[in-house]
């Protein structure tokens, strides 16, 4: 779980508390490849997320007194890395677009069993395409596990919205899906 | 509906919850150059009002002490005027040095016209010259006391007569010297008077005029730091007692700008 195991993470804590910069910086390593794999989903691109992660860490660092030891010290600084990506989103596209997508007028079924075959990749990719909004609600709805109500303070939206936005984003990511699998099965047939 | 959805997310949290991405090796570079320069990059305008509020409360706290220092330094000056004598010539030495670099200027002409002229003659010239050099010495020391009473001119003029009784005994400038040593020991509290009066010696009269000099040199000894000193040559051009709130601000409309 250590990156060093000199250190637990309480200690590690504590360090970064009084500014010691050597723990500051194994405290980034321990969670830095994780906290990346969080804001990749709410960026188009690495860079992005990178920037996101280097702007979510300083937040840490120096907020970390705001972290009561409440909940696991990971899940704080997860939270920290969403709230980064999204301020990184109103600084850099201004008007998070919450234009309507035209959705069929029928949902696509996706086969669970067959979706999962999908990799990871791909489905970073496809969550990559959504318009930022949906993007944003929907990787704290389905994988961050936040509720309307929360997701509605975050973004600034109305907790109506927040669930609309949701189900358009399952439409159009079931569409994706539904495409690429076609494609596969195109491929292999 | 609601489990197939909850079954669609559920794909992606398996997949993406835990996706671990290893950041390229220049993120923390750019975190600990960030954490070192936050407080230029993160709150500019707070700093801007922090340090503004620090200028005041140092300039409020150095408009408050010299007026205590006054107080303090006031008597203490006087008791050792009037006690020690030792203290009181210490202080005058460069007023003796003073007096004299015009004397020299003024034999030196009168070298010359010896060495151009006959010898014998110009000896007693000399001494002409260098008693006229120690009257007007002692006429620019009265000069300088402008200031001083009437006594204090009366006793000038008493010494006058002592110089010029010392001049035909001894070489010219000897006996200017020893005059000016004469004068300058006797007129001790008149001199220290007027060639002081750049330094703190607060007349109450003159407690509005002086007080802006005061704050200069009183700050120039306490410190010879870069904004301190700037702040308080401005507020003693402006001058005036009252005008020191509004130097206040001042001073901070110029920090701002």
């Amino acid at each position: 779980m250590f990156l060093e195991h000199k250190y637990t993470i309480e200690e590690l804590i504590e360090g970064c508390r009084k500014g010691q910069r050597k723990m500051q910086e194994l405290l980034y390593k321990l969670l830095a490849s994780k906290m990346l794999g969080v804001c990749m989903r709410y960026a188009t691109d690495r860079m992005e997320a990178e920037d996101m992660l280097q702007n979510g860490f300083v937040k840490v660092f120096k907020k970390l007194d705001d972290f009561r030891g409440e909940g696991s010290f990971e899940g704080w600084v997860r939270r920290i890395m969403v709230h980064s990506s999204i301020e990184y989103y109103r600084k850099n596209h201004k008007m998070m677009q919450v234009v309507d997508i035209e959705t069929a007028g029928e949902e696509q079924s996706v086969d669970p069993v067959a979706a999962s075959n999908l990799g990871v990749q791909d489905l970073l990719a496809i969550i990559a395409q959504l318009p930022p909004g949906y993007k944003m609600v929907f990787n704290m709805y389905a994988i961050e596990g936040y509720s309307h109500k929360e997701i509605g303070e975050i973004m600034g939206i109305s907790e109506g919205a927040s669930k609309s936005q949701l189900s358009r984003a399952r439409g159009i990511l079931k569409e994706q899906i539904y495409k690429m699998e076609g494609k596969k099965y195109e491929s292999v047939g | 509906m609601k489990a197939s959805d909850k079954d669609f997310d559920q794909l992606f949290n398996s997949k993406l919850g835990d996706m671990e991405v290893e950041p390229s090796a220049n993120v923390w570079n750019n975190i600990a150059n960030e954490l070192d320069g936050k407080k230029e990059k993160g709150g500019l305008p707070f700093m801007k009002i922090a340090a503004g509020i620090v200028l005041l409360m140092a300039v409020g706290l150095f408009f408050i002490r010299p007026e205590h220092q006054i107080i303090a330094l006031h008597p203490a000056f006087k008791a050792t005027g009037d006690s020690q004598g030792s203290r009181v010539i210490a202080p005058i030495q460069p007023s003796v040095d003073y007096t004299e670099s015009p004397v020299i200027a003024e034999t030196k002409p009168s070298v010359k016209h010896r060495q151009s002229g006959t010898t014998v003659s110009h000896a007693e010239s000399v001494v002409a010259k260098s008693i006229d050099t120690a009257q007007s010495e002692s006429r620019y020391i009265a000069a300088v006391n402008q200031k001083a009473d009437n006594q204090t001119i009366d006793q000038v003029h008493t010494i006058q007569a002592q110089s010029t009784g010392l001049v035909p005994d001894n070489i010219g400038r000897t006996a200017i010297t020893k005059s000016t040593n004469v004068l300058t020991t006797k007129n001790a509290n008149p001199v220290i008077a007027s060639l002081n009066a750049t330094k703190p010696e607060p007349t109450k009269k003159h407690k509005i005029h002086s007080l802006g000099d005061l704050l200069n040199v009183v700050i120039a000894k306490v410190d010879k730091r870069e904004d301190k000193l700037i702040e308080f040559t401005n507020t003693s051009d402006d001058d005036s007692f009252n005008v020191t709130g509004v130097n206040l601000g001042l001073l901070k409309a110029k920090k701002d700008k």
